[in-house]
């Protein structure tokens, strides 16, 4: 492991020195070792499989090895601050989502610039969210829920300030009192709704299938834009008249100041990758929208999310305090 | 039973029985080079298994995971580096009789500790699993509140010197437990700026730094002409346990097994909760609790049993639930709904091959680790033949090199080294580091849950006494805590 890291600083050194070459030189020798796909969240996270799947596809494409590193920790700074300070040369890639370019900056001190400190490759995917409740309590639909939340306060679970937009613009809109109990992961948030200890949960499709089809959840509406293929019958919060939407988008940028040409290269790839049918049916599988927009496309999708996110960070004190 | 026998006629094929040694054998060698955890190796295997059979798939990947937690032992007897979280108790006894020459015994012990809890792990599993996951989904943040604050009071069963030193470690631990991210505002804390604690002290570079780095600087310590071999064991009945070590580890074995089971099923830390508890109720109901710590057979059996059939435990709420209990099993679930399996509560109607067949190759794995580990005993402990002089460098690389593998990240080698440093300081001054890790587990579970169930309530903190579980937890608790207190304050008069 030690003798391949000082491997790795001895070939960036290599790539700072051969900067000054033409950028044709560079591009038409890449990618000249293997490609590390940067992953923030341990693996097993749906955004990891994810990767895993992708990275599989990538290979083939650019006839060179993609290695996903699950670059875990700083509360989820660590990866993209990883992939900031990364070498531009179009060997190292990484998830860049909400978390990376929102939620962490904006709650505690980083590195990197979000908005500036990377080149957007292309958006993969979509969590599809969704709000259940214990299948053998008292809420039937979203309408008894906020009925609910009008005399009393209601509990729900979920384990991140990204999941629960949906549930804050709800609450905005109705007047109903929710609140948010943090749980350590998804499968926790499921598992404390089924078992009676929160009123209800706002999770992904991959988190709350399991226990919808076994009956012991109650699926009250899709928060996402669409309703769930699994479940065509549920209506979402919008189609209940409520304008209210949790969006999960993530997609992989390389750091800034990539090599215009490598970077259409990587781009051509990954758009390729996504009308594979077979990587798109095994995302699906995982319970998660294959969704591809390119770079341009996906940057705009995420700064638009930023209003509706950063009014939520400091409602529940989340946000760091300003400088 | 039927289907128990169908799961046997899925794994006794030639090709899944491959896997399932494979799986075993990885998983043995995993546990055996520390750092180097379950998880890296099951998510560089995932990629691989997309193409295989799914019952394979997962049958391989399990023996992983259960394989781990025989080879971790390995380590923890005789270089006192804990390998995984729950073998850190281990380390406490095991690597005393190593030092006393039951090397060989040590090992030999918690083998077939870890084959009977495993075994009768897996019998859980066969028997029990529908009601008891039912169980799992009783737990609230209440009830883990209360369980957690049971499992803190085990502080007073595990110190062999006074009740202050103790609670200062404890203290310790629990503040090592709030660095990092607040679990429920997740803003930085403690962290002091610096990027790499924002996810707190991690526990690899903690326990291999107590416990590993600390005894190599004890080595250091030692004159030149003093470091010859660390005891080695004598003779082929070395390796073997002798009549009277047996006949005291039954009973250890007996109630690691049973307690280590119903613990590992409650998601969070269940493995390592039930080994400490394990340790705790042994070193209480022993006959010799002066030998805790010196090397009693009793602090090696229990704990190594629990462990083990902590691991089978955690397979209950996974297969019949959907519901993981560590990043372990969080792996191998998103494993199964790769290969397009949903475990839950549907999985008994609807892939029962997939369940009773990873059932069956449990049993099966677990004769093969048995087989396996215990030939090589003989090998491992010839690792003591060498002198100290080599040994302890050895043992540093062995150290480092896990710290970096287990998270790749170089600042955690650093905090390694910090509490090297920090462990050799508090074991000079006879500190007991068992209780910094447990208070440094179980202190955020408790912190977390208790600020759950208070969000829950609005701040009633009368929520901790809502349900038959959490108030039976309570009791215990207490219980535990004036039972640990007695014996001291009557010895103190006396």
């Amino acid at each position: 492991m030690i003798q391949r890291r000082s491997l790795l600083r001895g070939s960036t050194a290599f790539a700072a020195m051969t900067v000054a070459a033409p950028a044709i030189a560079q591009s038409s020798k890449w990618p000249s070792r293997e490609i590390s796909l940067i992953n923030p969240n341990a693996p097993g996270a749906s955004t990891d499989l994810t990767a895993r799947i992708i990275a599989q596809a990538l290979e083939k494409r650019l006839n060179a090895t993609v290695i996903v590193k699950n670059v875990v920790g700083g509360a989820g700074a660590l990866g993209p601050t990883t992939l900031a300070q990364s070498t531009p040369d179009g060997h190292t890639i990484g998830l860049v989502a909400i978390s990376s370019h929102i939620a962490v900056p904006n709650m505690m001190n980083v590195a990197y610039e979000p908005w500036k400190a990377f080149d957007i490759v292309g958006q993969v995917a979509a969590l599809r969210y969704g709000i259940g409740a214990r299948a053998d309590g008292p809420l039937k639909s979203i309408d008894d829920l906020i009925a609910l939340g009008k005399q009393k306060q209601v509990t729900y679970s979920s384990n991140n300030v990204t999941n629960v937009v949906a549930m804050f613009q709800l609450a905005k809109l109705t007047g109903a009192k929710f609140r948010w109990v943090v749980f350590p992961g998804g499968v926790e948030s499921v598992t404390a709704a089924i078992g009676g200890h929160v009123d209800a949960v706002i999770q992904t499709v991959t988190e709350m299938r399991p226990q919808i089809e076994a009956g012991k959840l109650r699926f009250l509406a899709s928060a996402a834009e669409a309703r769930w293929p699994d479940y065509p019958d549920v209506k979402t919060l919008r189609e209940m008249g409520y304008n209210a939407v949790t969006n999960g988008p993530f997609g992989y940028a390389f750091p800034v100041g990539v090599d215009p040409a490598i970077k259409e290269r990587m781009d051509k790839a990954l758009a390729d990758v996504m009308q594979d049918e077979s990587v798109t049916s095994q995302i699906t599988k995982l319970g998660i929208q294959a969704i591809y927009r390119n770079g341009k496309d996906y940057a705009a999708l995420l700064k638009s999310l930023e209003t509706e996110l950063v009014p939520i960070l400091k409602e529940t004190g989340m946000a760091k305090k300003p400088a | 039973m039927e289907a128990l026998l169908g799961g046997f006629a899925v794994t006794l094929t030639l090709d899944n029985l491959l896997y399932c040694f494979v799986g075993v054998f990885l998983g043995t060698v995993v546990g055996i080079l520390p750092g180097l955890g379950p998880l890296t190796t099951i998510a560089i295997l995932l990629p691989i298994t997309f193409k295989m059979d799914v019952t394979s798939a997962i049958i391989m990947l399990s023996g992983i995971y259960y394989g781990v937690a025989y080879g971790g032992t390995v380590t923890s007897v005789l270089m006192r580096i804990p390998g995984e979280a729950s073998s850190v108790v281990t380390c406490l006894d095991g690597y005393e009789m190593a030092r006393k020459g039951r090397a060989g015994a040590a090992l030999g012990i918690a083998g077939i500790g870890s084959f009977v809890a495993g075994t009768v792990g897996v019998i859980g599993i066969s028997f029990l699993s529908p009601p008891l996951a039912e169980l799992v989904i009783k737990f609230g943040p209440a009830e883990y509140a209360m369980l957690m604050l049971a499992g803190l009071t085990m502080v007073t069963y595990m110190s062999s010197g006074s009740l202050a030193r103790s609670l200062l470690m404890a203290a310790f631990g629990l503040l090592l437990g709030t660095v990092g991210s607040d679990p429920l505002n997740m803003t930085p804390r403690l962290t002091f700026g610096i990027l790499a604690l924002g996810d707190g002290v991690n526990l690899v570079p903690l326990a291999i730094g107590l416990f590993g780095l600390s005894e190599v600087l004890f080595m250091g310590r030692q004159k030149l002409e003093d470091m010859k071999v660390l005891a080695p064991p004598t003779g082929l009945l070395g390796f073997l346990p002798s009549r009277e070590e047996a006949r005291r580890s039954v009973g250890p074995v007996a109630r690691g097994t049973v307690m280590g089971f119903l613990v590992g099923l409650l998601p969070g830390g269940g493995a390592v909760l039930a080994s400490f508890l394990s340790y705790g109720i042994e070193r209480k109901l022993s006959k010799h609790p002066e030998e805790f710590g010196k090397g009693a057979v009793e602090g090696l059996a229990g704990p190594e049993s629990a462990n083990n059939s902590g691991t089978a435990g955690a397979f209950v709420p996974l297969l019949c639930m959907g519901i993981p209990s560590n990043a372990v099993t969080a792996l191998l679930l998103g494993a199964f709904i790769i290969h397009g399996v949903t475990p839950g509560p549907t999985i008994l109607e609807r892939q029962p091959e997939i369940f009773w067949g990873v059932v069956a190759s449990m049993y099966i794995g677990n004769v093969m680790l048995l087989v396996l580990n215990l030939p090589l005993i003989g090998l491992f402990v010839r690792i003591l033949d060498i002198p100290r002089a080599y040994l302890a460098p050895m043992i540093l690389a062995v150290c480092l090199i896990g710290v970096y593998s287990s998270s790749g990240n170089p600042a955690d080698v650093v905090i390694a080294v910090i509490f090297g440093f920090v462990g050799y300081g508090l074991r000079r001054h006879g500190f007991d580091l068992g209780i910094v890790i447990l208070a440094y587990v179980l202190g955020p579970i408790f912190e977390r849950s208790v600020r759950q169930a208070l969000a829950i309530s609005d701040g009633d903190p009368s929520i901790f006494f809502h349900s038959t579980l959490s108030t039976g937890f309570a009791i215990v608790a207490v219980v535990l805590l004036l039972l640990g207190l007695w014996p001291k304050r009557r010895a103190a008069r006396a």
